[in-house]
């Protein structure tokens, strides 16, 4: 009887029907798009870094990973690969003997790690050769070559010509060998298209002169989740030896982008379900507010108090049933669609190129679990949103409910003086706004904190971004460098700035030029009694650098370079390590100078740095610019000059200004973008992702609130009705819809701001610790993970606006339905 | 009489409710003629057709056929903007219950239709005043509906239908919410603005006070008129 009854009330308001399951359903289907979106963006980071090269899960002898030497060659691969085939985890193996040699083509060569594969094994864990974009893949039986694309332009080679390969063998002999190239891959991952060199697994042991012998071996697993138990077994069946380490040790820097990404998209995330839980709960919240009447009349003839909360409780899971029908049907049919057409960010913002392992597109995943666990919330709020009002309804003494509560006394003295300078209709919806406080409470609490999720979830990003590039470009590159036009493609000493001095004092009295400091820089050997390490040695001027920079914030033992320390060098912890150097240890560095003359020097080492990038730390040497200089036979002139800006945000006008100061033909300035071309691709790609969660959100709110001023319009109909039999144009009634959204909405938005930006502002101090959440990743430079949110104008004012001007839209549709209320209908209207 | 103090003119109208495939005849073939001072009543039998023809008479509802004047001007094809400005400038409406807009004041109830016709303040406070003092609710002035009784808030809706001095007003009913006493003061007031301000009222009632104290009594009877009778004084 009573479900019955339920039935009988959500089919007798189809309006109010369609409106709470159309919050819903839009809510619902919102937020599965998002996790959908986020999940997918997330797994494809991970599956396209790791399906390229580095596979699931790798052996290696124990210690390769750290130092990958041929010492640590597997000399019989055999058994070993009969062992982990035998793992009913194990999809597939492919064995791989990889080590570091010379390619050269002309006067170019560079440094590359060469991996032999046996194609045919390969193809089964990895998808390298299907990344191949100029000539072929690999085949078994030739000597061909495949090369990275960045590689391969460094070197200026294409497909079907030569190059020349030169290295130490297992044996200590001198390797070398002429190869032509097969094909040239593109991974858009900086580690294998600027560094990999791939032949086949034959070719490459007799190089290495290690017939039979293996470095690794790389392993595709039937579900990569199984990542922990797998290395457990193996590490146990192997032994001691062995050491077996899954994706996330292979590649720290995807790890830890992965792991900050989930991060901080699950922070975004769950802002997003509380804005959501506010747009399905106002609407169900008025819906049953509005019914105190009906409620006061169903006690009035006896109803018990139990059986009126049960009956909304079953109507509102009638409506949240329906809800999750058209929710999960919507959400899970777009993310599906989706899922198989894939997003195209490149649509969204030209010349993005995207993050490491993540293509132009987006293929968003949709799962099982996360959709009941959403729909299990969303079912909770409406539920709850509906019991709310019914509980107060039910405590209400009948006569009163009937009467309604919406009585407005305390206003009713002021009444008189109001109507003169006011437009009517404004007084109407000023004192509407103020007569039925619980629905303005509502309206403007759940717009605002709309607003507030904004403001927060924009000054979050804002300030973790502003906060990477800043940390970033501290690091080493500052905000703008002046260079010689070709100097960052190889660093060549003679592609040298004049006259310094002169360009120094030019440059720093620009505006918003807050320092600047003279470098070297240039490709070197660093050697130590018992090993060599290519290196990137840069001269620094110790004082003027250290307000561009905080590389001397970054010494972990002894101490920074000091003026005048022409005997000195500073290297990076890793480096120390692999050259087995110590505090006060002599470094002999070798580099060509601009002369063409091979030029040497030896350093003490009195500084050691550590930072969070084990790329800085295993690869560079710091001296002073003087020692530098006469290392290079550079005389006075230096390599670049690194500028810190005042206001980064000012950086296009500051461009402007420098170039008009340091024009010369043949000089160019790089700004951090061009500097940190990966990072700058990090927040532009992030930006994207961002604006299209904002858009999703604003879907969200925007429906919210048309289904609000709907419910305030469908229980103001007899009033409406009332007004137009007066005579008040059609136009009067939307106006006042309107005027009312206006007002409430300016309530709504004020508050949010207010509420969001003191938010922001005291997080901006405080600083939210994510770092919890990185434990056990390495670092990205400039990630801290500790994010300091910061209210940025022009990413907080402009959505704010949006939500203003659509919401005013979206209560066009609502206030054109009041005006065109049949006004006899209206009056007969319950 | 002449055709000029006609103030209202139905000709054959008619209006069917359309309920799913069932057609309602809730007016049939109706033609009558309001005179300028009349004060009638609409009898009959509820669902008789009562409150569908004072809609009519007053451009809340168009009829399904026939054609009606207001002052001379066919209403029928009037557009929805039309309509409404006809009703500011010649229509007073009463309704038998919610009447008021909540959120106004007695005071501003009467002066909102003033307001509407761009009455200047001055004006619109004077009358206003007058009117409510005239109808013994002074005092009340600054109330909310909420805080008046039934018999108020009814005197307050007459108070606003007439203050804009409509060429017709149209109640609904207005004593069925009220006790006798309240209901006989109503018509008194409404009796006595029809005879010193010579303002025409046409309301339907199942009020056997109301029948006896009209001049003209229209009987209708599944939505024809059964009877027209005029009473001399
Ligand atoms: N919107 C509507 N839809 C369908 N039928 C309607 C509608 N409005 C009125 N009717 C029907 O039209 C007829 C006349 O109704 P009306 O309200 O004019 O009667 P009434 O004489 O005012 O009755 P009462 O004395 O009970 O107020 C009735 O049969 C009614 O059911
Ligand atoms: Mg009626």
């Amino acid at each position: 009887m009573l479900l019955g009854l339920a039935w009988r009330n959500v089919l007798r308001n189809r309006r109010r029907t369609a409106i709470t399951v159309s919050s819903i359903a839009i809510g619902l289907a919102a937020m599965t798009f998002l996790w959908g979106f986020i999940d997918g963006m997330n797994r494809q980071m991970i599956v396209n870094t790791t399906r390229f090269f580095a596979g699931d899960v790798q052996v290696h002898l124990k210690g390769y990973h750290d130092d990958p030497t041929l010492d640590l060659t597997i000399p019989e691969s055999g058994a070993v690969l009969r062992a982990v085939r035998g793992d009913p985890a194990v999809a597939a193996a492919s064995v791989r003997m990889e080590g570091k040699a010379l390619a050269s083509r002309g006067d170019k060569s560079r440094g590359v790690v060469v991996a032999g594969v046996a194609p045919q094994e390969e193809a089964k864990v990895t998808v390298l050769f299907e990344a191949v974009v100029e000539g072929g893949p690999l085949r078994a039986d030739e000597t061909g070559i495949l090369l990275g694309e960045k590689l391969a332009e460094a070197l200026g080679i294409h497909a079907g010509e030569e190059l020349v390969l030169v290295g130490q063998a297992y044996d200590g002999s001198v390797a070398s060998g002429r190869y032509p190239v097969r094909g040239v891959f593109r991974t858009k991952i900086d580690e294998l298209d600027g560094y990999l060199a791939v032949m086949s697994l034959d070719a490459v042991r007799e190089f290495f002169a290690a017939p039979g012998g293996a470095t690794a071996i790389a392993l595709r697993l039937r579900d990569r989740s199984e990542i922990a138990p797998v290395r457990a077994r193996l590490a146990t069946s192997m032994g001691e030896r062995y050491e077996v380490l899954g994706w996330p040790t292979l590649l720290p820097m995807v790890a830890v982008s992965v792991r900050f990404h989930e991060v901080v998209t699950y922070v975004v995330l769950l802002m997003f379900l509380v804005v959501v839980a506010a747009a399905v709960a106002n609407p169900v919240l008025m819906a049953v507010l509005e019914r105190t009447r009906e409620f006061g009349i169903m006690l009035a003839v006896g109803t018990s108090r139990g059986r009126l909360l049960r009956l909304v409780l079953q109507e509102a899971v009638l409506l949240g049933l329906a809800g999750l029908a058209a929710g999960n049907a919507l959400g899970l049919g777009l993310t599906a669609y989706f899922g198989r057409a894939g997003i195209d960010l490149g649509a969204f913002e030209a010349g993005l190129r995207t993050m490491p392992g993540l293509s132009d597109f987006i293929y968003p995943v949709v799962r099982a679990d996360r959709s009941l666990i959403l729909s299990a919330i969303v079912l909770a709020t409406a539920c709850i949103a509906a019991l709310y009002p019914a509980v107060n309804a039910a405590r209400l003494e009948p006569v009163e409910a009937i009467r309604g509560r919406a009585r407005a006394r305390a206003s009713a003295g002021h009444g008189a003086a109001a109507s003169t300078r006011w437009p009517v209709f404004v007084l109407i919806a000023a004192r509407n706004i103020l007569r039925n406080r619980r629905r303005t409470a509502i309206m403007v609490g759940g717009a605002a904190f709309s607003v507030l999720a904004f403001v927060f979830v924009f000054g979050f990003f804002d300030g973790f971004f502003d906060g990477m590039v800043e940390n970033s470009t501290r690091y080493l590159t500052g905000h703008v460098q002046l260079e010689r036009a070709g100097f960052r493609k190889d660093l060549a000493p003679e592609l040298a700035l004049d006259k310094p001095a002169e360009l120094l004092t030019r440059l720093r009295s620009v505006p918003n030029v807050a320092a600047a400091a003279p470098r070297v820089q240039a490709q070197a050997l660093a050697s130590s009694a018992t090993k060599s390490e290519g290196i990137v040695l840069i001269g620094i001027d110790p004082l003027p650098e250290r307000s561009v920079t905080f590389i001397h914030r970054t010494i972990v033992q002894g101490k920074a370079l000091d003026p005048g320390a022409d005997r000195e060098i500073v290297i990076g912890r890793k480096l120390a390590e692999r050259l087995r150097v110590r505090l006060g240890e002599k470094v002999v560095v070798m580099a060509q100078a601009a002369d063409g003359e091979l030029g040497t020097a030896a350093y003490r080492v009195s500084g050691i740095f550590a930072t969070e990038s084990s790329t800085f730390d295993s690869a560079i040497a710091y001296v002073t610019l003087p020692a530098a200089q006469s290392l290079l036979a550079l005389g006075a002139r230096v390599s670049t000059v690194n500028i810190r800006l005042g206001d980064r945000a000012a950086l296009e006008r500051t461009m402007e200004d420098l170039r008009r100061l340091a024009a010369a033909p043949g000089l160019v300035l790089a700004p951090w973008q061009e500097l940190l071309p990966q990072l700058d691709e990090m927040v532009r790609f992030n930006r994207v992702v961002s604006d299209i969660i904002l858009a999703v959100f604003l879907l969200v709110v925007a429906t919210a609130i048309m289904n609000t001023v709907f419910m305030a319009v469908a229980e103001r109909t007899r009033e409406f009705g009332v007004l137009m039999a007066l005579g008040t144009p059609p136009g009067a009634i939307r106006r006042m819809v309107v005027y009312e959204t206006i007002v409430l909405m300016t309530l709504a938005s004020l508050l949010g701001y207010g509420i969001g930006i003191a938010l922001v502002e005291y997080f901006g101090r405080q600083g939210i610790d994510l770092s919890g959440f990185f434990q056990g990743y390495a670092a990205i430079p400039g990630l801290t993970g500790i994010v300091y949110p910061k209210v940025l104008v022009a990413t907080t004012i402009p959505p704010g606006v949006a939500l203003l001007i659509a919401s005013v839209l979206v209560s066009l549709y609502p206030a054109a339905k009041a005006a065109r209320l049949d006004p006899v209908a209206a009056i007969r209207h319950a | 009489m002449s055709a000029d103090k006609v103030v209202v003119r139905l000709e054959q109208v008619a209006r069917v409710y359309r309920q799913n495939s069932l057609a309602v005849h809730a007016l049939r073939g109706i033609s009558l003629e309001i005179r300028k001072g009349d004060f009638a009543v609409l009898v009959g039998p509820s669902g008789s057709g009562k409150t569908t023809l004072l809609n009519v008479i007053g451009g809340l509802d168009t009829p399904t056929a026939g054609r009606i004047w207001v002052a001379g001007t066919e209403t029928g094809r009037m557009s929805k903007s039309k309509l409404a400005e006809m009703r500011l400038r010649k229509i007073g409406f009463v309704f038998q219950e919610f009447n008021l807009i909540p959120v106004l004041s007695a005071l501003e109830n009467v002066e909102f239709v003033m307001l509407l016709q761009g009455i200047p303040e001055a004006e619109r406070r004077v009358r206003s005043n007058a009117l409510l003092k005239e109808l013994g609710l002074q005092g009340l002035e600054h109330r909310r509906p909420s805080e008046l009784s039934g018999g108020q808030q009814q005197r307050v809706a007459v108070a606003r239908a007439i203050a804009a001095e409509p060429i017709i007003v149209l109640p609904d009913e207005p004593t069925a919410n009220l006790d006798s006493k309240a209901g006989g003061a109503l018509l008194d007031l409404m009796r006595r603005l029809n005879e010193q301000k010579g303002v025409t009222f046409v309301f339907s009632t199942h009020d056997p006070m109301v029948v006896e104290r009209a001049r003209r009594v229209v009987r209708l009877k599944d939505g024809e008129i059964e009877a027209d009778e005029r009473r001399p004084e």
